[in-house]
């Protein structure tokens, strides 16, 4: 499995160009705005509001969709179940199976809001090489240790999905089919088992290797951030929509 | 099984943040710096072996492994939870970022619940014992995140109550696969490295 994270992070546009600290907090208090929506009023907005954004940072629509199928797939049990389980008024019924109104309101509001905070998720992770936001999400004040982690997980998880990729070959060369039984839990069992003995000895390697190194737990980063009047403007916009859309929230 | 963005109402996932920031504070506090790529790179395979899937009828489900988590890292399994499922929204897109607080919270609570359950192994070293406490946290584990997941769910309207009571229903064989799968790595360690366990 090969995970492209930092694709199109180095295209031009006004969300590319954006200070990564900036970004960060403008586009997740903006996510935060869309989840507190409750009307369906409002939806046509925060979509729309989504798509712009999306536009704005010229990102190829084609590489998002894909992204969002695979959640679209999650959520079509989701409508299912949630349309013909939630009680209240029965809209109309297909043969035996009622569908009712609220439940179909309720999903049209998960959907849209899912989608809306997707798309402006993708597109503040996807505008950012993936080292740099972890520096930007340092500056903003994520606490050392959990950036450390972040940054040290994220780079070990290749390691280990090669390690996952290679036994999975030799299970096959050796005619190995997952089926519901015990021999196929065994044997899963001691693919996570061996993985997680190898990352245990390799820690203690890397550990050592890493204080020989100089390491004393301190995230010395070595991105600095400057601030331009643009990041303000952006940010400052963003600010106003956000405050448009609680304001129309609470009020209606 | 974690909730996704937009089911969730705003405060709800604000309040979940707020909580899981707390067990983070107070977790992060007890790891020493030089624990720190211990841990990340334990995460790491953590992370891996949740891609594994394991057949079940005509579909098949991942593992979830939040109770081994608990075994093997005590109360760092907190922030290696927390990451674990950063990661997850960020490199898969699925799992959700408004509700990443919310998550932490329904597999953190039942992976420190299953760290101190395993803990009674102090007071019965017996290897049959220590087996029976594994089944027992890898079956804490799902049945808690699901509990969790599902009181969460009903937060988000009257409507999304079926739907609750089949997430519990749902995660019953997830549960048993889980509990066997953690027995069966724990009696893999305790053959070849006992001393992780301790």
């Amino acid at each position: 499995m090969h995970i492209e994270l930092d694709r199109y992070a180095r295209l031009k546009s006004p969300i590319h160009s954006w200070d990564p600290r900036f970004k960060i907090i403008s586009l997740s208090a903006l996510i935060f705005a869309f989840s507190f929506t409750k009307q369906l009023t409002l939806l046509p907005f925060i979509f729309v509001i989504s798509i712009i954004v999306l536009l704005l940072s010229r990102l190829p629509l084609l590489y998002i969709f894909k992204r969002l199928k695979y959640i679209a797939l999650f959520m079509v049990p989701m409508v299912i179940l949630l349309s013909t389980t939630s009680g209240g008024k029965v809209l109309f019924s297909l043969k035996f199976i009622p569908v009712y109104a609220q439940g179909l309101t309720m999903s049209l509001l998960v959907v849209v809001r899912t989608f809306a905070i997707l798309i402006v998720f993708f597109v503040m992770l996807e505008t950012t090489p993936f080292n740099r936001t972890i520096k930007a999400l340092h500056a903003i004040k994520m606490p050392d240790k959990l950036v450390s982690i972040l940054f040290f997980t994220y780079r070990y998880i290749y390691v280990y999905l090669e390690e996952l990729r290679k036994m999975r070959i030799a299970l096959k060369l050796r005619g190995y089919k997952n089926a519901m039984n015990y021999h196929s839990l065994k044997t899963n069992g001691g693919i996570v088992a061996s993985l997680l003995l190898r990352s245990f000895e390799q820690a203690e390697r890397i550990c050592s290797a890493m204080t020989l190194r100089g390491y004393t737990g301190k995230f010395i980063i070595r991105a600095q951030f400057r601030a331009c009047w643009q990041d303000y403007v952006k940010e400052f916009a963003v600010a106003l929509v956000i405050i448009i859309l609680l304001k129309t929230t609470c009020s209606l | 099984m974690h909730l996704s963005d937009g089911i969730l109402d705003g405060s709800v996932c604000l309040a979940g943040y707020a909580v899981s920031a707390i067990m983070l504070a107070y977790t992060a506090k007890r790891i020493s710096n030089e624990d720190v790529p211990k841990i990340s790179v334990v995460t790491a395979a953590f992370f891996v072996a949740s891609l594994i899937h394991v057949k079940l009828g005509p579909s098949s489900v991942h593992l979830v492994l939040n109770g081994l988590v608990g075994i093997l890292l005590g109360l760092a399994a907190i922030p290696s939870i927390f990451i674990g499922l950063l990661l997850q929204a960020v490199v898969f897109g699925h799992g959700g970022i408004t509700t990443l607080g919310v998550n932490t919270i329904t597999m953190g609570v039942p992976a420190l619940l299953s760290c101190f359950i395993f803990r009674i192994k102090k007071i019965y070293p017996q290897k049959s014992m220590v087996l029976f406490l594994s089944f027992i946290c890898g079956a804490v584990s799902i049945i808690g995140a699901a509990l969790l997941t599902a009181a969460f769910l009903m937060s988000a309207g009257k409507e999304f109550f079926t739907i609750a009571r089949i997430v519990l229903l749902a995660n019953i064989p997830i549960m048993l696969i889980e509990a066997i799968i953690t027995l069966l790595v724990v009696s893999f360690l305790l053959k070849v490295k006992p001393q992780l366990l301790d």
